[in-house]
C-alpha cells in the first residue's frame, strides 16, 4: 500500500545562520501587502516550533507576538534549521516519512540513522595544506539527544576543538509525528592562533590553531600563484612588507557539509542526504538578493533557456519578482556613492564597482550612471515605478537591457549601464543575472502582448 | 486647421503657396527658394536665429508628432485574434516600432538642446488631432497599423530621391491613408542646417555652451540604448535589435550640425546610405514588406480592432469631422464611462511625462562627477516612469470598448490628447506645486477608478500607480517644505 | 495541514528546494542566500563546478586547473577556454581614459584582456545538453598562471583539445529515474561550499564594501527625504544614527564599526534593518552607548 521506495531529505540546501542567543530564530513568514504593493515584504510572525531542551521532542507550535532577531542581550538568535525526511512511496508521490508512515512499513523512529558531516576548509583553501582541514563528524546516531558537531583539525592545539554547532534528531511525538533533524548553528565567534599573541588577543575567545604546526597565522597570500581566492587576501590580517597581508591566524565556526539518513526496510537499505551550512544572518530578513542560490540550482536544474514548461505567467511572475528584489537591494544602497560620484568633494570615496573596474583592468576611473540621476531616493522611485508598470501585465520592456553573462566585460559607459548595474558578480565584473532569469524575462516580453484580460495576478515573495 | 507657424512656411516649402499668388508676392520679395544656390532666406518678421528657432520649434513638433503616431500604431499590435503563426512575426514588428519611437524620442529631446544651446525655449508641444501643418509630413492621426498608415511612415522617413516600383507602390498606399502626398521630414532639417552652417547668419557666440549642463545627455536619457562595442544588441525579441538613441548635447556650430546629420541620418538612410539596415525607413520598409506579403484577411489580424483618433470629449457622442486634404480625419469620442477614466488617466501621465521632460531642463545637472544632486536626476527618472506608465495604460486602453452601447465593438486605445498648456511657471517653488497638482489630479482618477468601477476592483496596476503617486506626493511636499535636512 | 496530506511529485525538484520545513523562517531557504557571490555570503557556491569535468579539477572562480589525476596529469596547470564550442572567457574592453574610444583593456598580467566567465553561467549549456557525455575542451597547451584569450582559429599550436567526460551536477534517484534536488557529494564534500569565504567572515563584511550583496548586508539604511528631493540616511555600520548622514566608509573612519568591533562583538554591534530602517529592537537602544 505505502511501500517506501526511496528517501530524500527536505529542504535538500538548509542554510543555519549564526548566533549566541540561547533560543533560536523564531519563525515569519515575509509577505506581499495587496493594497500597498510597491511597499516592502511584511514579516509575520509563523507557527514556531519549540523543542523540549531535554526530551528533544516539539512541545509547541505557538505564533510568537512580535518577531525579534537578538535575545535583547546583544545575541543574535541563531536560524536553525529542521530538515524532513521524505518518503517516495509506490504511488510514486513524495509524502513526509511520519511515524504512521514507519509502522506501515513495519519500522519505528529509532530505526532512523542519521549521521552529519561537516567541515571547515577556508585555513586549508589558503594554506593548501590538508592538515589545516576542520571536520566533523557525529557518526551514525539514532537517539534523541544533541550531537556535537565538534570540529578537529591537525593543526589544532592539543585538546582543542572548534564548536561547529549540533545536530538533533527531533523526537516525533502523535502531535508532531514527521521524522526531522534539527541543525543548530555555532555561536559566531572568532577564534585564533595559539603561541605568542593569540591568548591574548582580545578579538578571539580562544586560541585553538597551533602555530608551531602549522602556517596559517603569518600566512601571505603570494601574489601571482594562480591558485589563490578570487579575490585574494581575504583573511584577517596585518600589513606587511612589500604590500602582503599577513594571516593573523584567525577561523570562524562557519561550516557546511551532509546530513545522511538511513533505513533499512524490508531488508532494503535506503539512504539519502541533504546539505547544510552556517552563514551570517540575513540582516535585511524582508529583502531577496537578485540572484540567489535558488536561481542557481533553477538554472543547473533546467538548463540556462526557457522552455515549453514555462508558461508565460511563470515568465512574468519571475521578471516581477526580479524587479522586485531589485528595488529591495536599491532600497538598502547608497546609489550615489555605489555610482562612483564625487561626494563632498572626495572621487573615489568608498569601495565601489568602479574602482574595481580601474583597479583590475586599468579602465578609466568615471562613475557608471550619469552622476546626476543616481541619488538612492530617485532610483529607488524609478524601480517602484517599474514594477507597478509591470503589475498592469504589460510585457517586460526592459529585457533588452538585461546583462548578458558573456558581456560581463564590456566595460564601456553602454555595458556597464546594463543591468543589475552598481554590482559585483561572481566573474568580479558587474553582476549579470543567470541565463535563465534572463531568458525568462525575454520570454514573458515576447509573449504578453497576445494576451486578452487584466492584470498579473497576485505574487507572493518568499514563504 | 492651420496653425500660427503656417504664414511662415512659404520660406521653406513654396508649393504650398502655389494657389496663392497673393501671399507669395510678398514673400518673393523676401526671396524664396533660392533654387540654384539652394540658399535659405530669411522671411519677413525674423532675423536668422529667431528664424532657427521657429524652424527648431516646428522640427520638435514633428519628432514629437511622429513619435506619438508611432507609438499608437505599436500599441495596436498583439491581441489574442493575431494568429499564432504569425505572433512570432508581429511581437517582432512591434518592437521594431517601439524602438523607432524610442528613437524618435531621442531626435525630440536633441531638438531640445539646440534650442537650448541657441537661447531658445524649449518646446514639447504638439497640435492635437486631427491636425495637419504644412512642414507635417502627413495630417497627424492615430491610426492602428495597416499596410497603409504604415506606408505614410516609410514615405515620411524616406530618403529625397527613393524612386521604382516599390516606391510607386509604398506611396500609393501612403496617399490612402493620409489623402495626400506625404511630406518628407528631411527637407526641415536641411534647411535649419544650411543656416546653421552659416557663420554671418548664426555667428558662433550664439551656441551657448553653459547651458550645457541643463541639456539632456545620452548618459541621462539614453538608458544604454545605443550601439555598443559589440554592435547593436539583440533586444527584447531575438531578432529584433535594440534601438540606439541618440541624445547629443550641443555647445557649438560644430556639434550642434553633427547633432542635425545624426538625427536626420537615423530618420531617413541620408544620400546614398540606402543600404543602411538601421535607418527609419528601412526599417518601416522592411516591415511593409513583409505585411504586403499576407493575404489581406490576415493582414487585418495584426492589430487590435481600436479606433482613429479616440477622445475623451467631455460632450460625448460628438464627433470631430475634418476635411483634411483629400481625407476626411474623425475622431472617435470614448463613451464608454469606464474606458474614458482610463483614457483620461492616459491623458494625465502623458501631460505628467511632457511636464517632467520640460522641468528636467529648468534644473541643472551636477557640473562634475557629483556634487551636491538636485531633483533633476527625480524628475529623469520620473518622465521615464510616465513612459512606463503610458505603456500600461495603453495596454489597458486596446482592450477596453470605446462605445457604452458596444461592449463587443471597436476597442478604443490611447487618446494622447495635449492639455491645455505646457507652460512651467517661472519660479521653481510653483513648478513643484504643479507637479503636485498633477499628482493629485492623478490620485482623484485611480481612487475614482478603484470604487466605481467594479471591473477595477483591487487592479493590481491602479493600486501600485495609486501607492507610487502617494510616495511622489511625499517627496514634493518634502521639497514644498523644505522639510528635512537638506543635505 | 498535517504531515499526511502534504504530497509533492518526485520529479517536482523546485517544489522540493523551496520546500519549507515546518517551523523554518524563509532565511533557512536557498532564496535567501545570495550568489552572484565574490566569494559569497552563505556559500561560496562557485564550487559545486569545480569538479564537472571527469579527470580535472578547477579552480571555482578562475578557468585555471588546479590539479588532474594521473590520466591527466599535463593538464595541472593550464587554462581551460572553451568547453563543447562555448567559450569559457570574455573580451575586457573600455575606454582608458574619459571620453575615449573603447578598446581592449589589457595589461602585463592579462596581455590578452581576457577574463574567465563566472562557471553557472558559462557552464550552463554544457551541464544542460552533454552530462554523461564526452565533449571537446579546449585548454591552453601548456601551464598558464595568466590569463590567455583563444587563438582565432583552432587547431592552433597554443592550444589542444582533450576529450573529457561531464558530470552531473545533482545526485540520481534511481526510483524516479531522474535527477534529485542534491548536489551530488562527489561535486562537493564537507567543507566545499564554504572554503572560498572570508576567514573569519567577518573580515570580507566590511571591507568588500557592499555592492552585491544589500539585501543580505545593508548599506544605506533609516534613508529619509531632503528638502532638495534627494536622500540622506545611515551607513549600516554607523555606530551612532545621528546626525543622520553616510559616512564615507575609507576603512578607518571611527564613526563606523571596526574590524576589531566585528571580531569582538558582531552580534551587538550590528542591526537587523527592517522596511529599511533599524528593527525596532534596536531603536531602543541609547544613542552613544554603542
Amino acid at each position: 500500500m505505502t511501500a517506501i521506495l526511496e528517501l530524500r531529505i527536505l529542504p535538500p540546501l538548509a542554510i543555519g545562520r549564526l548566533g549566541a542567543a540561547t533560543e533560536p530564530m523564531d519563525n515569519y513568514t515575509a509577505e506581499l501587502d495587496p493594497d500597498e504593493p510597491l511597499a516592502p515584504r511584511v514579516l509575520v510572525p509563523a507557527p514556531t516550533l519549540r523543542v523540549d531542551r531535554t526530551s528533544g521532542e516539539i512541545v509547541d507550535d505557538e505564533v510568537p507576538e512580535e518577531l525579534r532577531f537578538t535575545d535583547g542581550h546583544g545575541k543574535v538568535k541563531p536560524v536553525a534549521p529542521f530538515v524532513e525526511v521524505w518518503a517516495l512511496t509506490e504511488e510514486l508521490v513524495l509524502r513526509p516519512l511520519t511515524m504512521e508512515l514507519l509502522r506501515a512499513n513495519k519500522v519505528e523512529p529509532k530505526d532512523v540513522r542519521w549521521r552529519t558531516r561537516v567541515g571547515n576548509h577556508k585555513i586549508e583553501r589558503r594554506t593548501y595544506d590538508l592538515k589545516d582541514r576542520v571536520d566533523a563528524d557525529t557518526g551514525w546516531f539514532t537517539d534523541h539527544g544533541e550531537h556535537a558537531l565538534t570540529g578537529r583539525c591537525a593543526n589544532f592545539l592539543a585538546d582543542k576543538t572548534l564548536p561547529l554547532g549540533h545536530v538533533r534528531y527531533i523526537k516525533p511525538t502523535a502531535e508532531y509525528p514527521g521524522i526531522r533533524l534539527r541543525f543548530t548553528p555555532a555561536g559566531g565567534y572568532v577564534y585564533g592562533s595559539g603561541g605568542m599573541i593569540g591568548e591574548h588577543d582580545p578579538n578571539v575567545v580562544d586560541a585553538l590553531y597551533d602555530s608551531t604546526k602549522g602556517t596559517w597565522r603569518g600566512h601571505v597570500d603570494k601574489p601571482g600563484d594562480p591558485r589563490l581566492t578570487i579575490p585574494n587576501s581575504i583573511y584577517a590580517g596585518d600589513d606587511g612588507p612589500h604590500g602582503t597581508w599577513i594571516s593573523r591566524g584567525y577561523l570562524d565556526d562557519e561550516c557546511d557539509g551532509l546530513v545522511d539518513v538511513e533505513l533499512t526496510v524490508g531488508g532494503r537499505k535506503l539512504t539519502a542526504y541533504g546539505r547544510i551550512g552556517a552563514g551570517p544572518p540575513a540582516y535585511a530578513p524582508d529583502s531577496v538578493p537578485v540572484r540567489t542560490i535558488a536561481d542557481e540550482l533553477d538554472q543547473a536544474l533546467f538548463g540556462p533557456r526557457a522552455g515549453d514548461h514555462d508558461t508565460p505567467e511563470d515568465a512574468h511572475k519571475v521578471a516581477e519578482e526580479v524587479l522586485r528584489r531589485a528595488l529591495e537591494s536599491v532600497r538598502l544602497m547608497n546609489t550615489a556613492v555605489m555610482n562612483g560620484n564625487t561626494v563632498d568633494g572626495r572621487v573615489d570615496a568608498a569601495s565601489t564597482m568602479v574602482r574595481q573596474d580601474s583597479a583590475d583592468t586599468g579602465r578609466t576611473f568615471e562613475p557608471i550612471m550619469a552622476p546626476s540621476l543616481v541619488d538612492t531616493a530617485a532610483v529607488f522611485a524609478l524601480h517602484q515605478d517599474v514594477l507597478a508598470a509591470l503589475r498592469s501585465g504589460t510585457a517586460p520592456w526592459f529585457a533588452d537591457v538585461l546583462r548578458d553573462y558573456d558581456e560581463v566585460g564590456d566595460l564601456t559607459a553602454k555595458g556597464r549601464r546594463k543591468m543589475p548595474a552598481l554590482m559585483r558578480g561572481a566573474d568580479g565584473r558587474s553582476l549579470a543575472l543567470t541565463r535563465r532569469q534572463v531568458d525568462l524575462v525575454r520570454k514573458a516580453a515576447r509573449q504578453e502582448i497576445f494576451r486578452q484580460g487584466q492584470g498579473a495576478d497576485e505574487s507572493g515573495g518568499p514563504g | 486647421m492651420r496653425s500660427r507657424v503656417h504664414r511662415h512656411m512659404a520660406s521653406v516649402l513654396p508649393e504650398l503657396f502655389d494657389e496663392q499668388p497673393a501671399a507669395m508676392a510678398y514673400l518673393a520679395v523676401a526671396g524664396p527658394l533660392g533654387e540654384a544656390e539652394k540658399k535659405p532666406v530669411l522671411p519677413p518678421e525674423f532675423n536668422w536665429r529667431d528664424y532657427t528657432v521657429m524652424l527648431l520649434h516646428v522640427a520638435a513638433e514633428i519628432e514629437h508628432s511622429l513619435m506619438v503616431q508611432y507609438l499608437f500604431a505599436a500599441y495596436s499590435m498583439g491581441g489574442p485574434q493575431v494568429p499564432d503563426e504569425l505572433r512570432k512575426k508581429v511581437r517582432g514588428w512591434q518592437e521594431i516600432i517601439l524602438g523607432i519611437a524610442k528613437e524618435e524620442m531621442g531626435h525630440l529631446v536633441t531638438v531640445q538642446n539646440l534650442l537650448t544651446s541657441l537661447g531658445g525655449p524649449i518646446n514639447l508641444d504638439r497640435e492635437d488631432y486631427p491636425w495637419g501643418s504644412d512642414f507635417y509630413p502627413f495630417p497627424f492621426t492615430l491610426r492602428r497599423l495597416t499596410r497603409e498608415s504604415l506606408a505614410a511612415y516609410v514615405v515620411a522617413e524616406s530618403p529625397a530621391k527613393w524612386t521604382g516600383d516599390l516606391a510607386k507602390k509604398v506611396k500609393t498606399d501612403a496617399e490612402v491613408a493620409t489623402g495626400k502626398t506625404v511630406n518628407r521630414v528631411g527637407e526641415l532639417y536641411g534647411r535649419i542646417d544650411a543656416i546653421l552652417g552659416n557663420r554671418e547668419h548664426i555667428p558662433d557666440e550664439l551656441f551657448h555652451a553653459e547651458t550645457l549642463p541643463y541639456q539632456a545627455s545620452w548618459d541621462e536619457w539614453g538608458r544604454g540604448y545605443t550601439r555598443g562595442e559589440r554592435g547593436q544588441d539583440a533586444g527584447n525579441v531575438e531578432t529584433v535589435k535594440s534601438p540606439e538613441l541618440l541624445v547629443f548635447g550641443v555647445f557649438s556650430r560644430d556639434s550642434a550640425r553633427k547633432a542635425l546629420h545624426e538625427i536626420g541620418e537615423q530618420g531617413e538612410a541620408v544620400g546614398a546610405d540606402e543600404q543602411d539596415e538601421t535607418s527609419h525607413f528601412k526599417r518601416f520598409l522592411g516591415i511593409y514588406a513583409e505585411l504586403a506579403e499576407l493575404p489581406q484577411g490576415k493582414q487585418d489580424l495584426v492589430a487590435r480592432p481600436i479606433a482613429e483618433n479616440p477622445v475623451t470629449a467631455h460632450r460625448l457622442n460628438e464627433s470631430v469631422v475634418v476635411q483634411y486634404a483629400a481625407r476626411t480625419v474623425t475622431t472617435n469620442p470614448i463613451t464608454d464611462p469606464g474606458t474614458a477614466l482610463w483614457g483620461h488617466l492616459f491623458n494625465l501621465r502623458y501631460r505628467m511625462l511632457l511636464t517632467d521632460i520640460s522641468h528636467a531642463f529648468r534644473l541643472a545637472g551636477p557640473l562634475d562627477n557629483g556634487g551636491v544632486l538636485t531633483g533633476r536626476g527625480a524628475l529623469v527618472h520620473r518622465a521615464f516612469a510616465e513612459m512606463y506608465n503610458l505603456r500600461a495604460l495603453a495596454g489597458r486602453l486596446v482592450e477596453l470598448p470605446l462605445d457604452k452601447d458596444k461592449p463587443d465593438g471597436t476597442r478604443a486605445g490611447p487618446p494622447f490628447e495635449m492639455p491645455y498648456s505646457l507652460e512651467l511657471p517661472d519660479r521653481d517653488r510653483d513648478r513643484w506645486l504643479l507637479q503636485r497638482d498633477l499628482v493629485e489630479a492623478s490620485r482623484l482618477l485611480t481612487d475614482q477608478l478603484l470604487e466605481t468601477n467594479p471591473a477595477c476592483v483591487g487592479d493590481p496596476y491602479v493600486v501600485a500607480l495609486r501607492e507610487s503617486d502617494r510616495r511622489a506626493s511625499e517627496q514634493i511636499e518634502h521639497i514644498l517644505d523644505r522639510k528635512g535636512c537638506t543635505g | 495541514m498535517s504531515d499526511d496530506e502534504l504530497r509533492i511529485h518526485p520529479l517536482n525538484l523546485t517544489a522540493q528546494i523551496d520546500h519549507r520545513a515546518a517551523g523554518n523562517p524563509p532565511s533557512t531557504l536557498p532564496e535567501s542566500a545570495i550568489s552572484n557571490a565574490y566569494p559569497g555570503l552563505e556559500f561560496d557556491i562557485r564550487n559545486i563546478w569545480r569538479r564537472l569535468l571527469v579527470g580535472i579539477e578547477l579552480h571555482e572562480a578562475d578557468n585555471y586547473v588546479v590539479d588532474a589525476d594521473a590520466d591527466h596529469e599535463r593538464l595541472k596547470g593550464r587554462r581551460l577556454l572553451a568547453v563543447a564550442g562555448h567559450d569559457v572567457i570574455g573580451d575586457l574592453v573600455g575606454p582608458t581614459r574619459p571620453g575615449a574610444d573603447p578598446g581592449p583593456l589589457t595589461s602585463a598580467v592579462n596581455p590578452d584582456g581576457v577574463m574567465m566567465l563566472e562557471w553557472s553561467n558559462s557552464l550552463a549549456d554544457v551541464l544542460a545538453d552533454h552530462a554523461g557525455e564526452t565533449v571537446t575542451c579546449l585548454f591552453t597547451s601548456g601551464p598558464a598562471p595568466n590569463p590567455v584569450g583563444k587563438p582565432a582559429k583552432v587547431p592552433d599550436p597554443s592550444v589542444e583539445e582533450v576529450e573529457l567526460e561531464v558530470r552531473s551536477l545533482f545526485a540520481h534517484s534511481e526510483a524516479a529515474g531522474g535527477p534529485l534536488p542534491v548536489i551530488a557529494e562527489e561535486m562537493a564534500g564537507p567543507g566545499d561550499l564554504t572554503r572560498g569565504l572570508c576567514s573569519p567572515w567577518q573580515n570580507d563584511y566590511r571591507e568588500c564594501a557592499c555592492y552585491y550583496w544589500a539585501a543580505s548586508r545593508p548599506d544605506y539604511v533609516n534613508v529619509e527625504l531632503t528638502g532638495l528631493g534627494t536622500s540622506t540616511g545611515n551607513h549600516w555600520f554607523a555606530k551612532d544614527r545621528e546626525p543622520r548622514e553616510y559616512v564615507l566608509d575609507n576603512r578607518t573612519d571611527s564613526r563606523l564599526v571596526s574590524y576589531d568591533d566585528l571580531f569582538r562583538d558582531w552580534q551587538g554591534r550590528l542591526r537587523f534593518i527592517v522596511g529599511g530602517d533599524d528593527a525596532p529592537e534596536h531603536v531602543e537602544t541609547e544613542p552613544g552607548d554603542r
